[in-house]
């Protein structure tokens, strides 16, 4: 075991140490030992509502002990290496190869190739059929929804919410490689790749009201992405954007009640003394009683010096109305995701806003004080020409124009298409056409702070986005030339990837450039999300005719029929 | 109440950087419930003072926060409120109600006391040392000499009272420069009062 002391030789030893504020400290001899990673630093993965709430679910139980790991640095990592020294898990320091189960939160396929160096660096098989023994390999989470990439190198994936999954998985236990894996095929939603079944449904949480939510969360001592107290107010979306993965994959839309989140917020902020509280959800200004939700949690709240933060809010003035209901003075950058530069290309993505409203609302915001304006776009959209893009010129140049007075910064991001939503058979943008398009934007704008993710790294997230298992062998290849942390664009080596995709032809890489047709079978049909297929096909039918699918709002009257409220019931 | 409290940096506390503990003293006092005052503006902060940064690695046994709370309570149980919200490792030795326009901590330490654990760390003469001093963002070399107060040998190694113009940032770089192994534990922080060193938790 490791001595703490050799810790301090390390950058920000903090996100070894553990002993953080509500951190759990068991006996564990006589317990089932999960060991739950999120593949990227501490400082980002202790950020992961995921992360959090199922360590702190598992911990209820008395039969348990549920510890983390996170990515080592490299300088650690190096270490480790050196002197043969198995990676170890944060809360007792045992080698993780001493657990019984391993669970990975897949947020990102860029982290798959983390994925891999952890399992080496803790001594453990890379390939699943090499594994004679415990810890058997989980992985869930978005990115794990297409699990075919990642299949030759984890035993078992969860498809879906994890709050009751993961307690048949620790109440299933066995502790026999073979015998527990046969008991894991019994389970829904859980899928084996060794033993290959036909469709699997992925897990809903119907009563997401009365769900484990975690009320007293670790409080990290080192700065992390996201240091503020998180309660999510509702899952699932159902404004149908035709490009989110998100909004198919967490359907159906369950809202918990103003009683329970105000009691959450209530006993969340006692429990860790933030200072701020995140109403957390994919679009938060849908939640239906929203404005009754924050003047009462602004009333509770008023002596503690709490500040409310909204992420994820639509460009409507109804936002605008919310930002003035928890106002503490403080105007912090407003971020808006418009995505599409005309109401036609808006609409094909079915998030329809009119130009005039953008308009307005960053006026009023511009008027209230709101300085600082952040706006996301994306560029290779289906059906998008170069109107789209003058469009997104001509956008900037009006807010500028009314504006004069506020900072404008502009992200764009190549369109990723991603399974399981009505834009999976599309291509994925080629660079040429990419960079022409950004040099268009680049050329017509000026005083505005410009941002764009590379070509290259969005490239490789859409190739295993919607990879076979061909692309198990890029993963791995890509781990074996000491690719990681690819997330961190000062990691991410585009040569490593092309060399690897030059070396050996992937027959798939031809589809995500082109397309794949729609009446072929996609690697990932077999994982049913409850949306049907019909449905995300009739999407693709009225995007090209630029139309519009209203949302639902769980009102049976204007269901439109994808599915997810009967089919996994 | 003006409050000074004593609490020592130990166990995984020495992982943590002096922007870090700062951020863990604001919730520690926010989960307390004590009704504490706070700066004004759009992101309130509670008012709070500490004793000098110390660096990753320093174990400390004497550690100062100042802060104010705008109810009349009992010192025990102030403590009581925050020892049931304090993180593992930080040990709160002792607290008591100062004067409320008594002057900010880094002004009235003068002197510091620390301990350099080490076989070897007792043959090197600190007074005698050329010492590598930051002074305004460059290095200099000063005498040592004349900012020792006092210095021992005891079992373990050597006991320092330096003026707390030399910060213990400057004593590790310094020791590291030698190649010695050792371990530095801050013991005490006092005023120069009439010639003699006053601890300042003794101070009203």
């Amino acid at each position: 075991m490791l001595n703490d002391e050799v810790l301090l030789n390390f950058q920000k030893p903090g996100r070894y140490i553990g002993k953080e504020w509500n951190s759990i400290y068991k006996t564990y001899e006589d317990k089932k030992r999960f060991l739950i990673v999120y593949p990227d630093l501490y400082e980002i993965g202790i950020s992961s509502l995921a992360i959090i709430l199922l360590y702190h679910l598992i911990n209820k139980r008395d039969d348990s002990y549920c510890e983390r790991l996170f990515s080592p640095g490299l300088d650690l990592e190096e270490f480790l290496l050196k002197n043969k020294i198995p990676l170890f898990s944060i809360e007792t320091k045992t080698p993780i190869n001493n657990f019984h189960i391993i669970g990975f939160s897949l947020q990102s396929q860029l982290d798959f190739t983390n994925v891999l160096n952890i399992l080496n660096l803790g001594q453990i098989e890379i390939f699943s059929k090499k594994r004679k023994d415990l810890p058997i390999i989980i992985a869930g989470g978005p990115s794990a929804l297409n699990p075919v990439p990642l299949s030759p190198f984890i035993d078992a994936f969860v498809f879906g919410e994890g709050e009751e999954v993961v307690n048949e998985i620790l109440d299933s236990f066995k502790p026999n490689r073979e015998e527990y894996l046969n008991k894991l095929n019994e389970i829904e939603g859980i899928y084996i790749p060794e033993f290959r079944k036909k469709v699997v449904k992925k897990r809903v949480v119907w009563d997401f009201e009365n769900s484990f939510f975690p009320e007293k969360p670790i409080v990290p001592y080192i700065q992390t992405i996201h240091d503020r107290g998180v309660v999510e107010i509702f899952r699932g979306c159902d404004r149908g954007c035709r490009f989110c993965i998100s909004g198919m994959e967490k359907r159906p839309r369950r809202e918990r009640s103003v009683d329970r989140i105000l009691k959450i917020s209530e006993n969340l902020l006692s429990n860790t003394g933030y200072e701020e509280i995140s109403l957390l959800s994919l679009s938060t200004s849908d939640y239906s009683k929203i404005d009754e939700l924050l003047i009462e949690l602004k009333e509770r709240l008023k002596d503690k010096k709490i500040t409310i933060s909204l992420p994820s809010l639509r460009i409507d003035n109804f936002s605008l109305k919310l930002l003035d209901l928890i106002d503490t003075g403080r105007k912090a950058t407003l971020t808006f995701a418009p995505e599409g530069g005309t109401e036609k290309i808006r609409n094909v993505m079915n998030k329809p806003i009119k130009d005039e409203v953008i308009l307005s609302v960053i006026k009023e915001a511009n008027l209230k004080g709101y300085k600082k304006i952040k706006l996301y776009f994306m560029i290779g959209v289906p059906y998008e020409d170069y109107d789209d893009i003058s469009g997104i010129v001509e956008l900037i140049n009006k807010i500028k124009e009314e504006n004069k007075s506020i900072k404008l910064s502009i992200s764009i991001n190549p369109f990723i298409p991603k399974p399981f939503t009505p834009f999976q058979w599309e291509k994925f943008i080629s660079k040429d056409e990419y960079l022409k398009k950004i040099k268009i934007i680049k050329n017509g704008i000026k005083d505005v702070n410009l941002n764009y993710r590379g070509w290259e790294e969005s490239f490789i997230e859409a190739i295993i986005s919607r990879g076979d298992e061909s692309i198990s062998e890029l993963i791995y290849e890509a781990y074996l030339n000491g690719e990681k942390f690819s997330n961190w664009r000062e990691n991410f080596h585009y040569e490593t990837w092309e060399e690897i995709l030059n070396k050996k032809s992937f027959a798939i890489v031809d589809k995500i450039l082109n397309g794949f047709s729609v009446d072929e079978e996609l690697p990932w049909d077999f994982v049913d999300i409850g949306i049907e297929k019909k449905f995300l096909l009739e999407e693709r039918e009225k995007s090209k005719n630029f139309e519009i699918t209203e949302p639902c709002f769980m009102d049976l009257e204007r269901c439109s029929n994808c599915g997810v409220c009967f089919n996994l019931k | 109440m003006r409050i000074r409290l004593e609490y020592k940096k130990i166990g995984s506390l020495i992982f943590i950087s002096t922007l870090d503990i700062e951020r863990m003293w604001e919730r520690v006092l926010r989960r307390s419930g004590l009704k504490l005052k706070y700066t004004e503006g759009y992101n309130p902060k509670i008012i709070k003072d500490f004793s000098p940064a110390i660096p990753l690695g320093i174990y400390s046994e004497s550690e100062l926060l100042d802060f104010i709370i705008t109810e009349n309570l009992n010192i025990d149980s102030i403590l009581e409120k925050i020892k049931k919200v304090s993180p593992f490792d930080l040990l709160i030795k002792r607290a008591k109600e100062i004067d409320e326009n008594s002057p900010p901590l880094s002004s009235i330490i003068s002197h510091i006391k620390v301990e350099i654990i080490g076989e070897d760390i007792k043959k090197i003469k600190f007074s005698e040392l050329n010492f590598e001093k930051v002074i305004n963002g460059k290095t200099k070399i000063v005498q040592l000499n004349k900012y020792i107060y006092k210095e021992e040998m005891n079992e373990n190694g050597k006991i320092l009272i330096v003026d707390s113009k030399v910060s213990l940032k400057d004593i590790v770089n310094n020791l590291n420069k030698t190649g010695l192994k050792f371990l530095i534990i801050k013991r005490e922080n006092y005023i120069l009062q009439n010639d003699k060193l006053i601890s300042i938790f003794d101070l009203n």
